[in-house]
């Protein structure tokens, strides 16, 4: 039983497998417009692609990204500057192309279809592009979406592609309506989002007109104008990191002693993604199958509810029975929060100290004031002197606490100055006398010597790679997704997904293969085959045995339950279970004894 | 495979110098009794296969194999050589009383050493037994046997443990450590002197510990490595591979799971009137339809959402769609080692990796690897497959070296993938002179704040240095233990005894390794009130959770005022309110009806008449700042559900005087078009047939809601302020 839950959202086990106790959980739904800029300058030609192209192309992007990673998100897309006027207020150059719904396959094919062909015949025919628009108008439309939208939103977000850096052309009016209105949905907490539109040639200044217009939007963890990308990668990894806002997983308060607290939000800057689950549907309708779960007493049948059940545990043939609650209760230790009970020298969290994925905690002016000023000066000192804060910490209500090491981390940008890990700390989990492993060590030690060592080196010196974290995409989810999608969209084929989990042997064998062959050399007697030692032989071949006869004699019991399993298979009898007993008796049956 | 265990003899004396007090008011006899329990406690709950018996010493009967008319008396096995049972926990805490018996303890030696080589004979899977003697030694003892017996104990390689003797009052106890840090033994200040007959049996007991393993240990000492329940232990299993480079480098290797949360036996759901009687789980699957009709299994079909698609899947395409891989250990390449760093670790355990066993050559190959490694700060990327059936992950491998212990291995920790990567960009925080921006300056920490802050991690840190130079590290992992677990264990033994009573709160040990430490807390004393006077910190919002923690966990100062658990609330209450409590404080424009129902639903304070005022507000605004009727639509929704929460509150009078004042507006402000939808919709006063409050008739209503009829109005119009009231409003 997970305490945490880097899935989905939600305390899932704070319900595990009760029967019949499937309360529904709120889980937050997001909604998320791309507001696109369809005037005559997105579609100028380019190498990489008109702004338009890439400005689809980000939409099917973002619609294939929420499928995949939070299908139960609302997406829409909105065109703004278009010819005709396609929206249910009349808003004159407004175009709703995808009401703001749940995507699903035709988000994407409806949308791949705008870049089919290089004369974007689907857009003109449909939409065509004009240079007459209000942006307050836009906005309204967007801000229209959200509210009739028949789901509660979590957060509400546009992103706003353009390449324009001052629409207005001057006009005072249209500057101050769409500032007025931007500032109304930011007070409805729907946030805008710039994403400019750039290319080395084409310099954007957002200090012109957007700079006022979104000047409201400034939240204290996040900018709202994207920084501008240059190529089409940097541009998907802009939508990649602003399609969502940066939620924090719970807000909580640290504990410095006493009273002394301030507050902090825990990020998962890291979470296993999982391959979603299958459903159940109906065959003749493909329409999908609630499931329902019932417990009953098999000697009377009767139905049991969740009040009428108790947890057992059993330790040497005696059931301990407790009420669910009591099990929480039992976890239950203090508030919820982190609790500061020391410092330690950074070399004091050994490396082997790992339990689970680490979260990130950062200041939350909001529960208290002075938090950044507090948390700044403890992540200085904690940088400058080289420590770690140890702390007691309880995430849930009814999760028991847990220590952590609280490690200073310091900002850290690329080289175009995008951020790639924020300042704040990072919480280690620390794990508890009882998860140590006792493993012998190994005997006799054999050590390399400095021979060896240096051919080691050389050859580590051929094969350095870098490293980051987004390089390598998980195959099994791609697979699984590129499978489900050519389905989804009746492609013939599934997208070729690259496996990058694989060493590419061959290029290893061309840049190393001096360094590999005096490894070789030197570490491996030319007689050695790995692993063979410890067989000795090929594996022992299955005694020569005549199930039938064994059956009669009653010794089928002396063979083992591989083997055992092996002459079902043979005979083609099928066991009720898999215990030795099960087999026995089904081969009994088979040979008639 | 047989598994390793251990067969141990517990011999406790029963006779009567163990009736007299050890330390506080205790006797010897049940500081003896506790620890015997816990021994056999963490035996049960470790599910151990190790074997216990117990043998009394100055016991009233004589029950042992040795036994005859004059030797061996006074001694009985109470039981024999067995796996801990649950009846032999209640004998030893139920059934042992003190006698008036002196008996001989090494004729209990004796005894427990025959017992433990007749039990365990011919028997497979004993590695190791051992003795462990409850006594003070007060009795008489003869010691012309003693070599033999020494003899004897040491080619049996038979382990003695000594607990209860009195710590020696002259003699300094420094070269004797307590088992595991912490406090030592707390020495009681008025200790009996000890008799000469105790000397004797010290002596005894040293000249046999100086041949066999063992140790001597007073309860202080014992208690302390005995009070924590132990986890059950996990018997490593090597994931045996080989460790890849490109083609013709393979290097066989036994990697072990080093680190892993440890959890409690998974919990079983039971019939609460019959724990023992079998239940049957049952799914079912229906159609979304008015019958919920059932569909059988052959009419099902596994399918995977694509978005707002359902796809469904043939076996076929499931069978050709599988990924498929095969075991492997491959190295990607080697990189520095700041690239990776441990906040990127995943998975749940940590791995370690040792080279093939008694493989000499593999055993060379990855020393090397390692070496180097270490020497040129490098980590190796590795793929790593558990099995055909299961995904590739990639995963790092770390040098660890430690030459005085003439180690060397490598850690393994999964690493993510690029979709287990969320980008979160968060402003710099101001903590360097190089990272002050014009927006983070207003955080900025002065020089004071800094040395403050300073001044705190000095006084709290937790690594110390003792008189003699030695570094003490407080609140070490290994000394930890998971306190759920130890919490179960202790509540298991209590339900086990008892199962009516309530559950015993956490423990005195358990509480002190979850708090600070009264060192630190004195230390720090100062330093926290500097930084409280330094920093100036505001409470705004209550942060999440905190307000029921307030009341659910305080459980100590609930406890001390008396007025104990009647008052926390269940957690069910809590949860939904909390979910919903959140941000909602006012009625938007952009979802108002929600925010409406969001407010009514906070139910830990009454805002109905609030929110009613708030959803009044929001209804004019949207009706006449709307251009033309757009938004008339919305207003309406809001009118309806005012209209609902008014009856389902019988509470019609505000809401009837809201109408008649709206209604004039309407007609004042030309925005007859939001009346008619009114008309269309019915939304009119609430009557006395809707609401027994109201005072509105039902022709009065009918009458109300028609196209214009002014002077009725008039009649029943609102007080006037009221009207004043909603025209500030606009």
């Amino acid at each position: 039983m997970a305490d945490f839950d880097w899935g989905f959202g939600g305390d899932e086990d704070d319900f595990d497998e009760e029967g019949g106790d499937f309360r529904a959980q709120p889980v937050q739904r997001d909604g998320l417009i791309l507001l696109i800029d369809c005037s005559k300058a997105m579609f100028t030609v380019r190498d990489e692609g008109s702004f338009f192209s890439q400005a689809i192309n980000c939409a099917v992007g973002a619609a294939r990204n929420k499928i995949v990673s939070n299908d139960r998100d609302m997406f829409g897309v909105v065109f703004y500057s278009t010819k005709e006027t396609k929206n249910p207020n009349d808003f004159k150059n407004i175009s709703v192309v995808k009401n703001l719904e749940q995507p699903g396959a035709d988000t994407v094919s409806d949308l791949e279809k705008f870049i089919e062909d290089e004369d974007y015949e689907e857009f003109k025919d449909n939409y065509g592009s004009s240079d007459t628009y209000q942006l307050s108008d836009a906005f309204w439309t967007c801000s229209n979406l959200f509210s009739n939208c028949s789901t509660k939103l979590g957060q509400r977000r546009i992103l706003l592609f353009t390449s324009d850096d001052d629409p207005s052309k001057g006009n005072k009016h249209f500057k101050n309506s769409a500032a007025a209105k931007a500032g109304d949905m930011s007070e409805n907490k729907i946030d805008i989002m710039l994403i400019p539109m750039i290319t080395s040639t084409t310099p954007f200044d957002e200090k012109k007109f957007w700079k006022d217009v979104l000047v409201n939007l400034t939240d204290d963890s996040e900018e709202f104008i994207a920084n501008a990308a240059q190529t089409r990668r940097e541009l998907e990894n802009v939508i990649r990191s602003k399609a969502h806002k940066q939620r924090a997983q719970t807000k909580l308060s640290l504990n410095l002693g006493g009273d002394v607290e301030l507050s902090v939000g825990v990020y998962n800057l890291i979470r296993t993604c999982t391959k979603p689950s299958a459903i159940k549907l109906y065959n003749k309708t493909n329409e999908e199958l609630k499931t329902t779960r019932k417990a009953f007493l098999e000697e009377t049948g009767e139905v049991l509810l969740p009040q009428d059940m108790k947890k057992s545990l059993k330790f040497a043939d005696r059931q301990i029975c407790f009420e669910p609650e009591e099990i929480n209760e039992m976890k239950r230790y203090g508030d919820v929060g982190m609790f500061l009970l020391g410092f330690k020298p950074m070399k004091y969290l050994k490396k082997d100290y790992h339990v689970r994925p680490a979260q990130f905690i950062y200041p939350d002016e909001g529960g208290t004031s002075g938090s950044t000023n507090l948390f700044s000066a403890l992540l200085r000192r904690c940088l400058k002197r080289n420590v770690f804060a140890l702390c007691r910490f309880t995430a849930r209500k009814n999760a028991f606490p847990r220590f952590v090491a609280l490690v200073p981390q310091e900002e850290e940008r690329d080289e175009q100055g995008v951020q790639q890990v924020p300042s704040g700390f990072h919480a280690i989990f620390l794990p508890f006398s009882d998860d140590f492993r006792k493993i012998k060590a190994v005997e006799d030690p054999i050590t390399a010597n400095s021979d060896q060592v240096e051919a080691a080196k050389q050859l580590i010196s051929s094969l350095n790679i870098p490293f980051q974290l987004d390089m390598i995409e998980n195959p099994a989810l791609q697979t699984h997704f590129a499978n489900v999608e050519a389905i989804a969209l009746d492609r013939d084929m599934p997208d070729k997904v690259t496996d990058l989990t694989k060493p590419d042997v061959g290029a290893m064998m061309k840049r190393a293969s001096k360094a590999l062959k005096e490894f070789g050399d030197l570490l491996f007697p030319s007689d050695y085959t790995p692993g063979a030692r410890k067989r000795g032989g090929p594996p022992a071949k299955r005694p020569k045995v005549d199930p039938e006869e064994m059956a009669r004699n009653g010794a089928l019991g002396k063979l083992t339950v591989a083997i055992l399993k092996e002459i079902c298979a043979e005979v083609n009898v099928k066991p009720k279970g898999t215990k030795k007993a099960d087999i026995i008796d089904a081969l009994n049956k088979h040979f008639g004894v | 495979m047989a598994s390793e265990k251990e067969a141990i003899a517990i011999v406790l004396d029963v006779g009567p110098s163990m009736d007299s007090a050890a330390e506080g008011d205790r006797t010897k006899l049940q500081e003896s009794i506790d620890c015997i329990h816990m021994i056999l406690q963490r035996k049960l709950f470790s599910e151990s296969k190790d074997e216990v018996s117990l043998i009394l010493i100055g016991s009233d009967e004589t029950a042992n194999e040795l036994a005859d008319d004059d030797s061996y008396n006074n001694i009985s096995v109470a039981r024999p050589l067995a796996t801990v049972t649950w009846p032999f926990l209640e004998f030893v805490q139920n059934d042992i009383s003190p006698t008036d018996n002196e008996t001989d303890f090494l004729d209990g030696i004796v005894v427990a050493a025959d017992h433990l080589r007749s039990q365990t004979m011919g028997k497979r899977g004993f590695v190791s037994s051992k003795i462990i003697l409850f006594s003070d030694l007060a009795g008489p003892v003869a010691d012309n046997q003693l070599d033999a017996i020494t003899k004897s104990l040491k080619s049996a390689d038979i382990a003695l443990n000594v607990i209860g003797v009195d710590p020696d009052e002259d003699e300094s106890d420094e070269d004797r450590k307590p088992p595991q840090g912490g406090a030592g033994p707390s020495t009681a200040p008025h200790r009996k002197p000890k008799t000469p007959q105790q000397k004797l049996g010290e002596k005894i007991v040293n000249h046999i510990l100086e041949a066999v393993d063992g140790e001597c240990y007073t309860f202080s000492e014992t208690w302390e490595f005995l009070s924590n329940y132990q986890s059950k232990s996990v018997r490593p299993t090597a994931w045996k591979c080989q460790l890849d480079i490109a083609e013709n480098v393979k290097i066989p290797i036994n990697a072990y799971i080093r680190v892993k949360e440890a959890k409690s036996k998974g919990f079983k759901t039971v019939y609460a009137k019959d724990p023992e009687s079998t239940i049957i789980r049952e799914s079912t699957h229906h159609l979304n339809d008015e019958e919920e009709t059932e569909v059988e299994r052959k009419d099902m079909v596994q399918g995977h959402r694509y978005g707002s698609t359902l796809v469904p899947f043939s076996d076929e395409d499931l069978q050709a769609m599988k990924f498929r891989s095969e075991k492997c250990f491959q190295v990607l390449g080697f990189t520095s080692r700041e690239n990776v760093n441990r906040y990127m670790f995943m998975g749940d355990s940590t791995m370690i990796v040792h080279p093939e066993k008694g493989d000499e050559v593999a055993a060379a190959a990855l020393s090397s690897l390692i070496k180097a490694c270490q020497q040129m700060n490098k980590v190796v990327i590795v793929r790593r497959c558990y099995s055909a059936s299961s995904s590739p992950k990639i995963g790092v491998l770390e040098p660890d070296i430690d030459e005085k212990k003439n180690r060397e291995r490598f850690f393994y920790h999964d690493l993510p993938f690029a979709e287990d990567v969320r980008r979160f960009t968060m402003s710099t925080l101001p903590y360097s002179e190089e990272t002050i921006t014009d927006y983070n300056d207003k955080f900025k920490p002065s020089d004071d704040q800094l040395d403050v802050v300073d001044g705190l991690i000095d006084s709290m840190m937790l690594v110390v240095k003792d008189e003699d130079g030695e570094k003490i590290e407080e609140k070490k992992p290994k000394n930890l233990f998971n306190p759920y677990l130890q919490r179960l264990y202790h509540c298991l033994n209590h339900r086990a005894n008892d199962t009516t009573e309530a559950l015993p709160g956490p423990s005195d040990r358990l509480v002190e390794s979850l708090e600070m430490s009264e060192r630190v807390k004195e230390a720090s004393n100062n330093q926290l009130k500097k930084v409280k006077e330094t920093f100036p910190l505001k409470r705004v919002a209550k942060a999440k959770g905190k307000d029921t923690a307030d009341n659910v966990f305080n459980i100590e100062e609930k406890d001390a005022e008396g007025e104990s658990s009647e008052k926390k609330p269940r957690m069910d209450d809590v949860e939904l309110s909390d979910l919903q409590k959140e941000k909602v404080d006012k009625i938007g424009t952009v979802t108002p009806v929600e925010d409406f129902l969001a407010i009514l639903s906070q139910k830990d304070r009454d805002r109905y008449d609030e929110a009613c005022e708030m959803i009044r507000e929001r209804i004019i605004q949207l009706v006449f700042d709307s251009f033309g009727s757009q938004l008339f639509s919305k207003a309406i929704d809001c009118l309806r559900a005012y209209r609902a929460q008014t009856l389902k509150h019988s509470e019609p009078r505000d809401f009837n005087k809201f109408l008649f004042s709206l209604k004039e507006s309407l007609f004042q402000k030309n925005k007859k078009a939001f009346w008619k939808l009114m008309i269309e919709e019915k939304l009119g006063l609430v009557t006395k047939l809707e609401s027994e409050e109201s005072s509105v008739t039902k022709a009065e209503g009918d009458d109300f809601l028609t196209e214009v009829v002014e002077e009725k109005i008039k009649e029943e119009a609102p007080p006037k302020e009221d009207a004043d009231e909603l025209l500030d409003m606009m």
